[in-house]
């Protein structure tokens, strides 16, 4: 059989203007929504990638039971940012080349200050589920750029403040921070949050000189021999991840955990307990994104247990890292502003997130118009070893209401708090 | 005191990690940069056997030797399919082969063990405070202490007084001759690897409680384990152990008296201790040693069967496909491929060094991000300052900065001690930007403006991604260009005369420091413009430009492209980028499977794809006749693998 060179032009003529139609009627009738998530993959924050990822699946696989949004599904699509600026500007330039215009990402605040200028540039918008950092909600302020966590002062102010308030007995408190920015801004604002749960309980409480580490050490020896000499009756630890577990585990071994009457930390959470098991420190409290077995999340919210029934879908465990919460609650904002929007239009989702008001996992969350700044509830909870599995767990919940705590709205400006 | 104590405990937790390295290092001059990966499974493999909580001392010191067993034979495993393949080869792409395997090795772990951190407590007996003077330590710290003396007092013994270390002494010292006197030199080399790998996995159970075990642990020691091997004295079991304790003194007293700046003095000390003594405490004798003048072969003059105006049209076509990039691809791959022309300034810039002058630099990405934060700050605070002077200007500091280094060095020292050098040098300024508010500290320079270049009768604006594109090609195209004018000329030869032979070179009078600070001075320049250009690019600048894994890539790309040719960085910069942005999806994966891909291409063409070439072109259109060539001295060292010289 031959092929005549005319017929073959008709033919490919006729399928590429078919193709061409059928692709824009795809995309209005049947086309999934895409989502990016722009997470590490690789590298130091491979774990966190991994439990973030988790939680948008289980959003995503949740509003695909009923009924998808504005009718289609909802597509996630995953690039590594490799946990580093570099990495995480590559992935919003793919995203956005790629027509994906909406996308959680920059988890931490490195990612966060790489992509919150670059993202106007490409008609994107990203909703951040947990960088710290203050000035992305005031000098850095990029109208693109959502941050749906607390802030250096509100996450740091917080754990100072419920301390204090929770163990009044404790007078002096140690701290140890990564010798970095974020490490200072942990001990100024911890110290802002002490001084101010002190004064309204009309008490005198102390934080004494900081202690920084490098974090690209496996030794932390002298710095606990440091806060173990220091008097101090309270230890605040600023380290997180690998470095805080190390911390931990080398002050067990000399025994750090029954020189301090209690211990707090700054979200490393239930992987300390996964990790340390019957060794974790009796007294040590943490920042906590979700604790569904425990009040207020296992009657109050509705969404907790709607997150308890699909990350078991997802991970096939219950027993998962409470940052899923985090992932989850930037994903249902998303979803919540295309559906307000009726439209995944970069500047009508912008428009739809700013002041957006749903129900996360956590409790009630409101994102503030004017610094994208998003305020709800802050936990605090003691981490701790149990029988029962997984062999670890968390008791005791304290919640704190963010309005109390978050500075005013000063986008463009820097916080000089 | 604490300080004198734990410095010790310290110490000997970096030699344990340090002897496996020192083996293999003086033995068979293998800088293995996996050793602080096969060191993590070997913390993994005891940890799967003796659980979270070790019921016995004997229970944890079995499953120690069982994680040094595993990886003992991983490492015959790992000679037998990778290192014995390469042992004709250059040794400096060995280097790449090991940092593929360091990457093999975190991809494997993660496979197997998850990305959880995992923690274990002390065994019985060990686990327990002790407290005199008011000092707090435990009694594991006196273990740590007591296990690094054991293992120094075996090695010593053994390599000096034993049959078996004499026997591996021999084989470092000639492997040829020993060949002739009837030794087993293959069973030789592969029980001293397996020596090696031992000690690498022995340590990693050894020292499993000292800290927690996360895929993240090779590298918390691997770094003060080279520097202590360096210290030392490469592959001088002694020196290794001297060098660790005063690493660990150095760290300690860092913390107790400098706690503002911790962890800088390492480094000042390593650097300072270099130019003291540029060959360590005990500089190895005979072929143990560092030759310094060492340099990769060049082989025979390779004569292409492709003429160069076929090249030069391919060359004019490809610079023609990027330059319409902007027009059909999108944001992503363009940012990709932008990255790449950076990169390959940057390549091309550490090549100038060792492919041309026989110099390495594991530390030249300091000359990057000097380049990339003097731009970041002229563009943030200065508005309308002339872009082009700007780069001029970064050029002229790197230059300066490589200047003062290498004024200082160069006379001193090459090979890995100068190498070790810039990595300390490297180091130290990661740590004092990390330092400095005005850098941005660890969160960088962000939201750099993108410039426009005035020329008072027309302006070009940058600010767009294309327009930037295009800048950047023009650029690359015009510094590839003048590299190579200067490298094909008189000065370029003189250089590649010094790599050859720098005895020979100065014996025929040729200034031969003179020439290599002169290479250093224009490298440097190099590549603080290619950071320059870097800056405008990503539009933020952060401590990560100057990691030593941002050192590791130019290295990568120049290794991967073929080092023996001036256009081998070029082609690897492309090769490099396009493995992982074809794995970028391969979520969890990457490493291992990037890893593996560029183990891969350095078995199949360990003379970088540049050698792969020549090796095709000579398959299909056989080898040119040349005229017959001078009577050359060939060793048993010389590569079998033609290298090619330099088009």
């Amino acid at each position: 059989m031959t092929l005549q060179r005319r017929t073959l032009i008709q033919a490919a003529s006729a399928a590429a203007v078919l193709g061409a139609t059928g692709a824009r009627f795809a995309n209005a009738q049947g086309a999934p929504v895409r989502i990016g998530a722009m997470l590490p993959m690789s590298g130091i924050g491979a774990e966190a990638g991994a439990a973030w990822l988790n939680g948008i699946k289980a959003a995503q696989l949740q509003w695909n039971a009923n009924g998808g949004l504005l009718g289609r599904q909802i597509e996630i699509v995953v690039r590594d940012d490799k946990f580093s600026s570099a990495g995480a500007v590559s992935a919003a330039r793919e995203m956005a080349g790629e027509g994906v215009n909406i996308s959680i990402g920059a988890g931490q605040s490195p990612m966060a200050l790489a992509i919150a200028p670059i993202l106007k540039e490409l008609n994107s918008v990203v909703v951040a589920p947990a960088p710290s950092v203050m000035s992305i909600t005031h000098e850095n302020f990029s109208r693109n750029f959502f941050r749906l966590s607390s802030n250096a002062l509100m996450l740091y102010g917080g754990i100072g403040n419920l301390m204090t308030t929770k163990f009044s007995d404790v007078k002096t408190w140690a701290v140890i921070a990564p010798d970095s920015e974020n490490g200072r801004d942990v001990v100024r604002y911890f110290n802002a949050g002490v001084a101010q749960a002190a004064r309204k309980a009309g008490r005198e409480a102390k934080v004494l000189e900081p202690v920084y580490a490098s974090l690209n050490k496996a030794d932390y020896k002298i710095e606990i021999n440091n806060l173990m000499n220091s008097g101090a009756e309270g230890l605040f630890v600023g380290l997180t991840a690998a470095p805080c577990v190390s911390l931990l585990q080398q002050g067990r071994a000399v025994g750090m955990d029954k020189k301090f009457k209690v211990i707090g930390e700054a979200g490393t959470e239930l992987l300390i307990a996964k990790a340390m098991q019957k060794s974790t420190p009796q007294n040590l409290w943490g920042v906590t994104f979700w604790a569904p077995e425990l009040e207020p999340f296992k009657s109050q919210f509705p969404v907790s247990r709607q997150l308890s029934e699909y990350i078991q879908k997802v991970t096939g465990t219950p027993w998962v890292p409470g940052i899923v919460q985090a992932t989850h609650r930037s994903s249902l904002a998303i979803f919540n502003a295309i559906k307000k929007a009726n439209s995944t239009e970069t500047e009508a989702v912008i428009q739809a997130l700013e002041g957006l008001q749903f129900d996360s996992a956590a409790g009630p969350y409101r994102i503030r118009k004017e610094d994208h700044q998003g305020i709800g509830s802050f936990y605090f909870a003691k981490i701790g070893a149990r029988d029962a599995a997984p062999g670890y767990g968390l008791e005791q919940v304290v919640r704190l209401d963010e309005t109390e705590i978050v500075e005013p709205a000063t986008p463009g400006k820097k916080y000089e708090g | 005191m604490f300080a004198v104590f734990n410095a010790a405990a310290f110490g000997m937790a970096i030699f344990v990690v340090a002897a496996g390295l020192t083996l293999i290092f003086g033995l068979m001059r293998l800088l293995n940069m996996a050793q602080g990966g096969f060191f993590m499974i070997g913390a993994y493999t005891a940890y799967s056997v003796m659980g979270r909580d070790v019921q016995s001392l004997g229970m944890f010191m079995f499953a120690s030797l069982v994680g040094g067993v595993v990886v003992a034979l991983l490492g015959l495993v790992t000679d037998r399919l990778v290192l014995k393949r390469l042992r004709n080869v250059d040794p400096h792409y060995v280097l790449i082969a090991t940092f593929a395997l360091m990457m093999v090795c975190t991809g494997v772990t993660k496979l197997i063990w998850g990305v959880d951190f995992f923690s274990v407590n002390p065994p019985p007996g060990l686990d327990q405070p002790l407290n005199p003077f008011g000092l707090f330590f435990s009694a594991y710290q006196l273990f740590v202490i007591g296990a690094g003396l054991v293992v120094y007092l075996v090695l010593e013994i053994a390599i000096h007084r034993l049959w078996f270390g004499k026997l591996m002494q021999a084989l470092a010292a000639d492997p040829w001759m020993s060949g002739v006197l009837g030794l087993n030199v293959s069973f030789g080399i592969a029980l001293s690897v397996m020596a090696s790998f031992f000690l690498a996995g022995l340590a990693g159970g050894l020292l499993l409680p000292n800290q927690s075990l996360s895929t993240g642990l090779g590298d918390s020691y691997l770094m003060y384990a080279f520097f202590a091997v360096i210290i030392g004295g490469l592959g001088n079991i002694r020196g290794a152990f001297i060098g660790s304790l005063v690493l660990g003194l150095v760290q300690s007293l860092n913390t107790v008296l400098l706690p503002s700046v911790p962890g800088l003095a390492i480094y000042v000390v390593l650097a300072g201790f270099l130019l003291w003594k540029p060959n360590g405490l005990f500089p190895a004798v005979g072929a143990q040693a560092e030759s310094g003048g060492e340099s990769h072969s060049s082989g025979g003059l390779h004569r292409p069967r492709i003429s160069r105006p076929v090249w030069q049209a391919l060359g004019t076509v490809t610079v023609v496909v990027l330059a319409t990039l902007p027009l059909w691809v999108n944001a992503g791959p363009l940012y990709v491929v932008g990255t790449v022309l950076i990169q390959i300034v940057f390549a091309l810039s550490w090549n100038i060094l060792f492919g041309y002058t026989g110099l390495v630099s594991f530390g030249h990405a300091g000359f990057f991000a000097i380049g990339a934060y003097l731009t970041a700050l002229a563009l943030r605070h200065i508005a309308g300052v002339p872009f082009l002077g700007v780069l001029v200007c970064a050029g002229v500091f790197g230059a300066l900065a490589a200047w003062a280094i290498g004024a200082l060095a160069l006379r001193r020292m090459t090979g890995v001690f100068l190498a070790v050098l810039t990595v300390a040098l490297a180091e130290a300024l990661r740590l004092i930007i990390g330092f400095s508010t005005f850098l941005g500290r660890e969160d960088g320079i962000t939201d750099i403006p993108r410039p426009a270049l005035d020329f008072g009768v027309f302006r070009i604006d940058l600010t767009s991604s294309n327009a930037y594109y295009w800048f950047l090609l023009v650029s690359t195209v015009l510094i590839t260009g003048a590299l190579w004018w200067l490298l094909h000329s008189r000065f370029g030869r003189t250089l590649q005369t010094i790599r050859q032979d720098a005895e020979r070179a100065a014996f025929m009078g040729t200034n031969v420091a003179r020439y290599r600070l002169a290479a250093f001075v224009i490298s440097g320049a190099v590549a603080a413009v290619a950071g320059a250009l870097y800056a405008p690019w990503s539009r933020i600048v952060t401590v990560e430009e100057v990691h030593w894994l941002a050192s590791a890539q130019p290295m990568l790309n120049t290794l991967l492209g073929g080092v023996s040719s001036f256009w081998g960085p070029v082609v690897g910069a492309g090769l490099f980028a396009a493995i992982t942005y074809a794995t970028r999806t391969l979520l969890g994966l990457s490493e291992l499977i990037v890893g593996t891909g560029l183990l891969a291409i350095i078995l199949l063409a360990p003379n970088g794809a540049v050698g792969l070439w020549r090796n095709v072109e000579e398959r299909i259109w056989g080898r040119r006749p040349v005229p017959p060539p001078p009577a050359t001295q060939a060793g048993p060292a010389s590569s079998t693998l033609e290298a090619g010289g330099v088009r």
